[in-house]
């Protein structure tokens, strides 16, 4: 093989690869790219442009929701804080969204052990039972609560509403923890009991401390869950509003700003924990 | 004085109907290190984790300094284990891993500084101790195992193929320096390993396993230069088989007709004539000579063959013999000279094989342990 | 105490409680739901009975089932638009981004909305569409329109609209995991075996990303169709599916045993479908074993 029969095999291997690539592909490859990125930012402008509106309005100077602005304003924001219903409906919905959610945490944790580790009969209904509520629109949820607190004589009251989210929040702290249990080394645990640790030493010092970033995103995606519920709290509310309710019943009556405002506000502070839930929740990658 | 380590007929079956462990005893003095050798799924490992604590028998006992802990739990087995992927808390630091098996003993904190400081030296990581295990290379994360193991001063260590995740350069090394650190701690090592070189270099002692039983065990030029079996004889080193019935004998030595003529074997007639005949004859590479036609052989055995290949392995080359019965052969011949100058055949030449019925090991044809 | 029986007991203990709790919140609530919905009807509430006339009424009244196929179509023309929308997407953010932060940022943006109050993403369209709204006046003020318009709200189209827009999210999600899951060198041997890009997308990604796409659309049926925020907001005549049915018969109507009945087929109809579409592979988010 000389030089010359090299150079040549090398300008053919270069002209069937060409082939592959005509130049009719180049240009739609490249008019595809830049489709796909333009759609791209339509949706992600789709997806926040309400939201902004939302935010921008609640500090228009005007009654009307609509064009043209008329100013820039804190009062609606300030009607807010002089509305005393309002508040109550948040501290209702603080107050149902802490407790369920640490019912979720004592049931969710040890529901993902067993789903992770262990085998029993009856293993697999137990599983579609606890992933149910997510995948069913929670009316069903709502529903199906309502008619036994009602055939067990329970009056609906915010313990209802309680009890009713814990139910629709449980399967988020079960994947999330089951997800994360997946991904702890068993062999790390085996180590510790081997090292002489009983059991409870093994899951406090060893277990524990690897999951704990998962149990608390969880959690907090969990409570923002709770703060926002609708479908299921619908149906098993008694007297007191939770935040949610009380902008539903102020929605019937009609569009006003201060919905805007206290819209806005939630905003920021889902967003807040979200963040937050989300970094706890892929944290702890580098240490594996 | 009793074994160290009893395991007696036990037997261990998994939920999916798979025997791990089929009606085994072993037993192991204290001070030895023992190696658990065999392919994966032969039950070495699950022979491991019994006396571990992690897996229970089905049937059978296993004892530790003569105290029965079958049903105890791990935690409370006077056994540490260093794991095969090291299995490190990755949330501790070096020092926080190696002095947890004291911590969660209740050891006052004052003497868990100097215990874990020593444990760290006898492994040579006393500068590690404020890293974190992903910071660390396999080499030393492995020592730093060993040292969490070591601190609580067990009468027993158990390997789980220690050498497996490290590259093989490190390995070699490492062979050489588990073995000092068995001998200077007089302590019982209970290793498991697939790696025959592994177990030859390392143990006092090899139990070679098969399907959940022990096919053999010995010290390691035992199972080498006598195996019992052709699967002990085809899993350590390399060697070459002949069947053969047995025809005549007298003392030591017996006669056996093989397809490729008559040879003279090592071995007692009584115990073969029992068998009615069918027995292998077993004979390591680098026992055999290779002689021209015209070389005299002497009291060997000798076959005639022509040579098919020469593969170079550095300080040796193996030659491949076509016997003249068609089967293969197997010739391995230190260089002890230059290979350009040391008088190796050429292919295609025509030699005869020969070794003496001292380097030979017999044993029963149909035995498949 | 034997070392198996230990572990049965620890295990049993860690049981406990969530087998308890779904015994009662989960599987007692699906049973007295079954009961209710053979009760009858009898003013003023309804008595306990076993009988199928809840059911044989909500498929035989055109009242009913007419909502019952409503809710369906548009549950599926919801699912067809956010797989519209969301396939482009995700496809750009496997395939078109390079950087691994910027990628995690994007499908973050998309992923986060779901979770900032569902009852105001809905109610910002009110706000948008309505006769009042900010659309309207924004086309009035550039010259578009002499005066409001009604068409963009109180029908189908605002209906999808708001319905795409809240449960996008849930398409997005497996849709991207299932993208991201195909291994790289697949599309590049297809490419080095001389495919061009559209015909590995077809003959490769598509195929493959398959699973993701039914999961997706999937969910976005099942919870649209169920959803009665949107037909309450933005729907008008036409905004009464089936979870505004059910709130009606457990309201006023007080007809619990038809309420659930609906709410039993809905259960099956929902189940049905996913246990359908498990065949093809949940993809990624509801992993659970």
């Amino acid at each position: 093989m000389n030089a010359d029969t090299t150079h040549g095999n090398i300008l053919i291997a270069n002209a069937i690869k060409d082939r592959r690539e005509s130049s009719l592909e180049k240009i739609s490859n490249r008019f595809g790219g830049g489709l796909l990125t333009s759609m791209s930012m339509c949706v992600l402008a789709f997806l926040y442009l309400p939201i902004t509106v939302l935010i921008a309005f609640s500090f228009n100077d005007s009654r009307i929701l609509s064009l043209p602005w008329r100013g820039f304003t804190w009062r609606w924001y300030e009607a807010l804080f002089a509305n005393a219903d309002l508040q109550q409906a948040i501290w209702n919905s603080i107050y149902v969204g802490l407790i369920a959610t640490l019912i979720t945490v004592i049931i969710g944790v040890p529901a993902a052990f067993a789903l992770d580790r262990y085998n029993f009969p009856g293993k697999t209904l137990f599983r579609r039972f606890v992933l149910l509520p997510i995948a069913l629109p929670g009316i069903i949820t709502g529903v199906a609560m309502l008619n036994m607190f009602s055939t067990l004589g329970i009056n609906l009251s915010l313990e209802t509403v309680i009890m009713g989210h814990a139910t629709a929040l449980v399967s988020v702290v079960a994947t999330q923890v089951f997800a994360r249990l997946q991904r702890i080394n068993r062999s790390m645990e085996e180590a510790s009991a081997d090292l002489g640790a009983k059991p409870w030493q093994t899951f406090w010092y060893v277990t524990l401390p690897n999951i704990r970033s998962a149990i608390v995103g969880s959690a907090l995606l969990a409570f923002t869950l709770s703060f926002d519920e609708i479908p299921v709290t619908f149906f098993l509310i008694g007297r007191e509003n939770t935040l949610p309710m009380y902008i539903y019943s102020t929605l019937r009556r009609g569009i006003t700003p201060e919905i805007n405002a206290v819209g806005t506000l939630i905003i920021l502070a889902s967003l807040g924990l979200i963040i937050l839930s989300v970094w706890l929740l892929h944290d702890d990658r580098k240490k594996r | 004085m009793p074994a160290i380590i009893e395991v007696q007929n036990v037997f261990k079956q998994f939920g999916d109907g798979v025997i791990a462990v089929n009606d085994v005893s072993l037993s192991v003095e204290e001070g030895e290190f023992v190696t658990l050798l065999g392919p994966s799924g032969c039950g070495k490992t699950t022979m491991l984790r019994l006396v571990a604590g992690f897996e229970s028998p089905e049937r059978g006992k296993i004892l530790l300094g003569g105290e029965d802990v079958t049903e105890s739990p791990p935690y409370s087995r006077a056994v540490n284990m260093v794991f095969q992927d090291y299995a490190l808390f990755p949330h501790m630091t070096v020092f926080e891993n190696v002095a947890y098996g004291l911590k969660v003993s209740g050891v006052p904190k004052a003497e868990i500084g100097p215990a874990v400081d020593r444990a760290l030296r006898t492994v040579e990581m006393q500068t590690q101790g404020d890293r974190q295990p992903h910071e660390l290379s396999g080499g030393m994360r492995q020592r730093i195992a060993l040292a969490r193991a070591l601190v609580r001063e067990p009468r027993v260590l158990l390997l789980d193929e220690p050498l497996a995740a490290l590259d093989a350069n490190l390995r070699d090394q490492m062979r050489v320096e588990l073995k000092h650190l068995h001998d200077r701690l007089g302590l019982t090592f209970l290793m498991v390993t697939h790696d025959q070189t592994e177990a030859l270099v390392m143990a006092d002692r090899v139990v070679l396993m098969n399907n959940g039983k022990i096919a053999q065990e010995g010290t390691p030029t035992d199972i080498y230069e006598h195996p019992q079996s052709t699967y002990v004889a085809n899993f350590i080193g390399a060697s070459n088989l002949m069947q053969g019935s047995v025809v005549d004998g007298s003392g030591d030595m017996v006669t056996i007709s093989t397809g490729g003529g008559q040879l003279k074997a090592s071995g007692s007639v009584a115990m073969h004539k029992a068998l009615q005949g069918n027995v292998m004859v077993c004979v390591r590479p680098e026992k055999v000579h290779l002689l021209t036609n015209g070389q005299d052989a002497g009291d060997m055995n000798a076959i005639g063959g022509t040579v098919e290949e020469l593969l170079f392995h550095g300080s040796s080359v193996r030659i491949k013999v076509n016997l003249d019965s068609g089967e293969p052969f197997l010739v391995d011949m230190q260089m002890k000279a230059p290979t350009a100058s040391s008088g190796l055949p050429e292919r295609g030449a025509q030699v005869r094989v020969a070794f003496t019925p001292e380097n030979t090991s017999m044993f029963p044809a149909e035995a498949s342990r | 105490m034997r070392l198996a029986t230990r572990r049965k007991l620890l295990q049993a203990s860690v049981l406990s409680a969530p087998l308890l709790w779904t015994f009662l919140f989960l599987f007692l609530p699906y049973m007295i739901l079954t009961t209710y919905s053979f009760y009858e009807k009898k003013f003023p509430t309804f008595v306990p009975a076993f009988q199928f006339g809840n059911y044989y009424q909500l498929i035989s009244d055109p009242q009913y089932y007419q909502v019952i196929f409503r809710s369906g179509w548009i549950g599926g023309l919801t699912a067809i638009c956010a797989l519209l929308l969301a396939y482009p997407f995700c496809y750009f953010l496997v395939f078109v981004v390079k950087s691994a932060r910027v990628r995690l940022a994007l499908y973050m943006a998309v992923i986060i909305p779901l979770w900032v109050s569902y009852l105001l993403r809905a109610y910002t369209w009110k706000t948008i569409l309505g006769y009042e709204g900010i659309l309207n006046s924004f086309l009035v003020w550039a010259g578009f329109l002499s005066e409001p318009t009604d068409i963009f709200i109180y029908n189908k189209f605002s209906m999808v609209l708001t319905l795409t827009y809240i449960f996008i999210p849930f398409t997005v999600m497996p849709i991207y995991t299932s993208l991201e899951k195909i291994p790289r060198n697949l599309i590049e041997a297809s490419k080095d075996l001389g495919a061009g890009s559209f015909l590995t997308f077809l003959k490769v990604t598509l195929p493959l990303s398959m699973p993701g796409v039914i999961a997706g659309m999937t969910f976005t049926f099942c919870l649209t169709s169920g959803d009665f925020l949107a037909p309450f907001l933005v729907g008008g005549p036409d905004g009464f599916l089936i979870a505004n049915v059910m709130i009606t018969q457990f309201g006023a109507a007080l007809n619990w045993p038809l309420g659930s009945a609906l709410s039993i087929i809905m259960l099956i109809v929902v189940l049905t479908i996913i246990s359908l579409s498990d065949r093809f592979q949940r993809a990624g988010r509801l992993d659970l074993g």
